[in-house]
This record gives structure tokens, C-alpha cells and sequence, in this order.
């Protein structure tokens, strides 16, 4: 009863208020993020990619600052699938349920829930396989000795996967390499993974693969101190942190593919049969450059062998995640 | 003459808004945007659609319990700034009961869950009570460091022993279906949280108003030498006064968990225990006033989205206009007493 008044009051305010709600034939792409969006990280990758949604799709886009809630994710859901966006991006894994639970009611929104293993109808998790990359840097550093150093930051799936994908491809050449591994179980403390990178290298590591965020300029300290060790840079191109010694980047680009994902959409061709995962095969999006300015960059006939190896890789003859 | 004094007392808060608004308005126009659209937005956010306005109750129910209940600690001279750790407390438990009531009839299950989440908060603020009635510990001191543990238990709690089954992200699992809290309007996630809301809003008036231990709460609130000298225990009423607002704050938090997020998150709330005290302060410290206070604050804060959405303004900026709203009422309020010292004026 009491939900009756409720119904007929909220529907008159309805009729007043919301009169004007023309729905234009503008492609409209939508993003929350928890807290800043313009801030550097991991929003920023979110942001950057709704801004090129923008200007190269000539799309309609706004975005949402969510505070760190997860109970209101799903109104926010709802909102832009109220007023007609194609697409809604939710950066991360936190907004998997709310976009599932809203999913439902607006089916001719898709929902792309970044890091998220997820797909059902218009949910859509979308993640980069870090197997692959780091297990070409596996490649590469078993090729040059016998020992190498991975420095990860917190020990989340992604880090961990990296470690494996990066430990399969040392094997991959040669069985008996050792992988010395730390957590430092920090983004930021550069001493920590400094001291790792040092005792890494004492133990006899030639190679060393920090994958912890910002405190991977520590690690490049350790490298540049000790001549002769070569290093990879991850998540951005770290060349100039150690010109002479660093072999090359893992550079993704999360973004482009986003703007693959949503030019899909707006082109009508979306048609997932699972979770996205961005490999090597998406070259645009999932990128290991090599740095030739490098003391010993790596060699013609070892990028010939590693192009095999990756077309091997995307044609799933190799497993990056089982040794 | 009640009549008058009730809208008397209306006067100050109405004000207090209306100044936050214009001040607002201002803001949003500085920054380069537009306040008429803002607002219109905000106010499409609110009241546009039947789902927004059940949204708005939503978020208000949170806000009203701890509202409410913080309205009584407040009376009863008891500064707990404590809400957010007693949500946490109660949201704990809430989520470690709710994930062992699997094929437990809902009848039972619901109620074993509002009422071990309520203990839970009772007893977050209960010690910060005892350590404040035995040892003369600041409650201000004692209730802010006690956020901090609750919220870290939390964290502990969702990146271990309650993380979910497969293993990848710091959540509980989700709880069984025959938790849910039942819904009270089709196609919106309304759910009779804000009954119950209500409901305790009114008990807390009627027990700090009408009660012969809400008069012992507010003599011990308004002096408590004279309270003692009165024959009142004061120490066992700042334990019940805090307590009970931490009870309000873990039933708040056990309808926020079964009835919205079904799952333990580390960020649970995000700041409603602080937001609470705004919401009892506009509300004069009235259980019964903090409905509408919480109600409005619910509203700034659904209606943010759409503001962002639609006119582009970051949502942020209606915790600017909450912030404006307290500090308007503060000094609406500072402005009366003064003008009471000073009738002559």
C-alpha cells in the first residue's frame, strides 16, 4: 500500500522532471572509477582510454567518480544504462557484481568489468594475459645465463601470473634455470626492492625483472650500479632509468584496447564467446619493445626465434602457465 | 505554542541548507559550470525516476540509523566519533553469520543477523563506554582509534579467513540467498531496511524524550555532577548511551550487507559512521529529526552520479555542500545562543 503512494507520488515528479529524454543516435560511452579518474595509475589507463573512446569513436562520454563503496556501483550502472550509453566501463574487479545485477534489467548495454574474470550476456570482464609477455622475457634472460631475479610488488594474481609465465619461459629453454623471486609487498617502496635487486644480483641473477610498480626505479638503481646485468622494464617504458642495460619494455596498453572493445560495439561487431583477454595476438595492445640503444640488445637471430615462440604462444601450441 | 517552537526549530536547519546551496551554487559557477543544470540534474537524480528516489531511500537508511543513534549519545554527553568503526564491527559480524545461514529459513536467519550485527556494534562502542566510565579514557580518542581496528579487521577478514573460494580478490563470498533482506518495491533494490530505520528512529525518540532513562541519558548529558548529586549513575549511563548508538551502527550495517552488497568488502562504508554525525547535528540532536536529515543527505548523495553524468560536475562536490550545510548550522546555532546570552541586543 504504503509502495503504491510511493509509486504514484515518484511518478508524477516522474512526468515533470524527466519529460525531455530524447534518445539521439550518438554512440555514448560511460566510466567509473573508484576515486580520482584524472589521477596517475590505474585509473588514468581507464581514463585515457575513455578519452580516445571519445575523440576517435566521436563518441558522447562521461565519467563518475565513485567513492571506495561498492553498494552504490550499482545505481551508477543503472543510471547510464538508463540514459542510453552503449558501453559503461567499470574499472575494476569491485564492480563486477553491481554490473551483473544491472546488467539484467538493461540488456543492450555492455558492461566491461576491468580485471575481472566474468562473462554472462552483456557483462564482460576484460584483462591482459601477462602470462605471455613475461614468458618471452623468460625466453630472453635463460638465454644469457643461468639465474634470474623476479621483484614483485604485492602478490596479486596478475603479479603472481607474470612470476609463472616469466619462470615457464626460462624453462621453456632451459630446464635447470633458476628464477630468484621477492615480494616486496609494496608499489612504492624503492629500498626494498633495491636490497632485492642487490642480493638477487650477489647471488649470481644476470637478469632482473622488477614488476612492482613504481619501486621498480629501486631495482634499476641495483642494475646500473653492476654493469654487465641486464634488466626489463614492466608496465611502462623504463629505458632511460638504465639506457645501456635495459633489454627492453613490457608497454602495455590497456586503453587501445578498450577503444578496440568500443569501436566493436559501436560498429555492431561485439560478439565475445568469453572474458576478453588481451595476448600477444593483440599487438596493438599487449606490446614488448626492445631497446636498441642496449649494450647487447638483443640479437636478430633471438628476436627470429622469440617471433616463432610467439606465434606459437598465440596459437596456444605453448601453455605459458604449465612449465 | 508547541506548533510554534516545533517550527521554530525547523527555522535554523531550513536556513542552514538553503545558505549551503547558494554557497554551493557559487562554487559550482566558479569552477565554470552551470549550477542551474547541476542542480536540475541532482534534483533528475532524486526525484527522476521511481529507481532513483528508492535509491535515495537506500542510502538513507544507513544514515538515519546511525543518525539516530549517535543523536542519543550526543544527548547523553558522549562524543562517539566511533559510528564508523561500530558499522564495521557489525558489518563483521553480519557477514561471518550471514555466510553459515545456508538452507536456514529466512524467518530466522534475518533476525539472527540484525540482532548479532547490533550486539556486535554494541559492544564497539561499549568499550570505548567502559573505558570512559572506568578509567576517564576520552571517548573521542578512544571511539577514532577504535574505527581504525575495526576497519583493519575488516581488511584481515576479507584478504583472509573470510576471502572468497576462489581465492582472487579481497571479498567474502556471496551470502546465500536466504539472507536477503526482502524487497519492498519491484525493480529497485528498496528493501525494508528503511522501515526499520524509521521504526528505531521513533523508539530512540521515544526512549531519550519520553523515558524516565532517556531523562537520567540527558541529566547526565546536561551536568553530570549535578546528574550524580542527583542520584543518577552516571557511569552506567554513558555505557548504555554509547552502546546503544553502536547497536544502531551495526543494525546499519548488517541491512547495508545482506540487504544491498551481499558480501563483506574492505570498504563497506564509505564514511557513513562520520556522515552520521553530520546527519544528528543538522538534526539538533532530535532521533526523530535525523529521518529527515538522513534522507537528505541520502538524496545529495544519489543524486551526485547524475549530476556528474549529466552536467559534468564532479560528484565530490556535494560532500563540499554537506560540509557547508554543517558549518552553516553551526553557526546558525552559535548565532542563537548568542543572541539568548544577550537579549538586550
Amino acid at each position: 500500500m504504503r509502495s503504491r503512494i510511493l509509486q504514484v507520488t515518484c511518478g508524477c515528479v516522474l512526468a515533470l522532471t524527466c519529460a525531455a529524454s530524447a534518445f539521439a543516435d550518438t554512440f555514448k560511452a560511460g566510466l567509473l572509477t573508484e576515486g580520482s579518474a584524472t589521477e596517475s595509475g590505474w585509473n588514468k589507463i581507464a581514463y585515457s582510454a575513455l578519452q580516445r573512446i571519445g575523440e576517435e569513436l566521436d563518441a558522447e562520454i562521461s565519467n563518475v567518480e565513485m567513492e571506495a563503496n561498492p553498494a552504490s556501483f550499482r545505481k551508477a550502472f543503472e543510471d547510464y544504462a538508463a540514459l542510453g550509453y552503449d558501453v559503461v566501463i567499470g574499472h575494476g574487479f569491485q564492480f563486477k557484481d553491481a554490473a551483473l545485477e544491472a546488467a539484467a534489467e538493461f540488456p543492450d548495454t555492455v558492461f566491461l568489468i576491468t580485471s575481472s574474470d566474468v562473462f554472462e550476456g552483456n557483462v564482460v570482464g576484460v584483462n591482459l594475459n601477462t602470462f605471455q609477455p613475461f614468458f618471452l622475457m623468460g625466453v630472453i634472460a635463460a638465454s644469457r645465463g643461468d639465474k634470474a631475479g623476479y621483484i614483485g610488488g604485492v602478490e596479486i594474481p596478475p603479479i603472481t601470473n607474470a612470476l609463472t609465465g616469466f619462470r615457464n619461459g626460462t624453462k621453456y629453454v632451459n630446464p635447470d634455470f633458476k628464477v630468484l623471486e621477492v615480494m616486496t609487498g609494496s608499489w612504492n617502496d624503492l629500498a626494498a626492492a633495491k636490497e632485492a635487486a642487490l642480493s638477487m644480483i650477489s647471488n649470481g641473477a644476470d637478469t632482473i625483472v622488477p614488476n612492482a610498480n613504481i619501486s621498480a626505479l629501486g631495482a634499476f638503481q641495483a642494475v646500473t650500479e653492476h654493469p654487465g646485468i641486464v634488466a626489463f622494464g614492466t608496465f611502462g617504458d623504463y629505458t632511460d632509468k638504465a639506457p645501456q642495460q635495459i633489454l627492453g619494455n613490457y608497454t602495455p596498453d590497456l586503453s587501445q584496447g578498450f577503444l578496440n572493445i568500443a569501436r566493436e560495439i559501436k560498429e555492431g561487431r561485439f560478439a565475445p564467446d568469453a572474458n576478453i583477454l588481451f595476448g600477444l595476438e593483440h599487438e596493438d595492445v599487449v606490446i614488448l619493445q626492445f631497446n636498441d640503444g642496449a649494450e647487447e640488445p638483443v640479437s636478430e637471430e633471438m628476436r627470429a626465434e622469440l617471433a616463432k615462440i610467439k606465434a606459437k604462444l598465440i596459437s596456444g601450441e605453448i601453455d605459458p602457465t604449465v612449465p | 505554542m508547541r506548533y510554534a517552537e516545533t517550527i521554530k526549530s525547523l527555522g535554523a536547519p531550513v536556513l542552514a541548507i538553503a545558505i549551503a546551496l547558494a554557497f554551493g551554487a557559487l562554487l559550482i559557477e566558479v569552477a565554470g559550470f552551470s549550477s542551474v543544470e547541476a542542480y536540475s540534474e541532482m534534483w533528475t537524480g532524486i526525484f527522476g525516476s521511481m529507481r532513483n528516489f528508492s535509491e535515495v531511500l537506500l542510502k538513507a537508511t544507513p544514515l538515519i540509523l546511525i543518525g539516530a543513534g549517535l543523536a542519543i549519545s550526543f544527548r547523553s554527553g558522549v562524543w562517539n566519533i566511533g559510528a564508523e568503526g561500530q558499522f564495521y564491527a557489525g558489518g563483521m559480524v553480519a557477514a561471518v553469520v550471514a555466510l553459515q545461514m545456508e538452507g536456514v529459513n529466512a524467518w530466522i536467519s534475518i533476525p539472527v543477523i540484525l540482532i548479532a550485527a547490533s550486539l556486535a556494534g554494541a559492544f564497539w562502542g561499549g568499550i570505548a563506554g567502559f573505558l570512559r566510565a572506568r578509567y576517564g579514557a576520552s571517548e573521542i580518542v578512544t571511539t577514532i582509534m577504535l574505527n581504525y581496528v575495526a576497519i583493519i579487521l575488516t581488511s584481515y577478514l576479507v584478504t583472509g579467513p573470510l576471502m572468497e573460494a576462489q581465492g582472487l580478490f579481497p571479498q567474502s563470498d556471496r551470502f546465500p540467498q536466504e539472507t536477503q533482506l526482502p524487497r519492498i518495491l519491484s525493480g529497485t533494490r528498496l528493501n525494508i531496511g528503511i522501515y526499520i530505520a524509521i521504526i528505531a528512529a521513533i523508539v530512540s525518540w521515544y526512549i531519550i524524550s519520553q523515558s524516565r532513562r532517556g531523562f537520567s541519558m540527558r541529566a547526565v548529558g546536561a551536568s553530570p555532577d549535578a546528574a550524580r548529586y542527583a542520584g543518577i549513575n552516571v557511569n552506567k549511563n554513558i555505557i548504555y548511551s554509547i552502546s546503544y548508538s553502536g547497536a544502531l551502527a551495526g543494525l546499519a550495517a548488517s541491512i547495508e550487507l545482506i540487504g544491498v552488497t551481499k558480501r563483506l568488502f574492505q570498504t563497506i562504508s564509505p564514511g557513513y559512521g562520520f556522515e552520521g554525525i553530520a546527519v544528528a547535528l543538522l538534526a539538533n540532536n532530535n532521533p526523530l529529526g535525523a529521518i529527515f536529515s538522513g534522507a537528505l543527505f541520502g538524496a545529495l548523495r544519489s543524486g551526485a552520479e547524475i549530476m556528474q553524468i549529466g552536467a559534468g560536475v564532479p560528484s565530490v562536490l556535494i560532500f563540499i555542500i554537506q560540509g557547508l550545510v554543517i558549518i552553516s548550522v553551526i553557526t546558525l546555532g552559535t548565532i542563537r545562543a548568542y543572541r539568548k546570552l544577550r537579549p538586550e541586543d
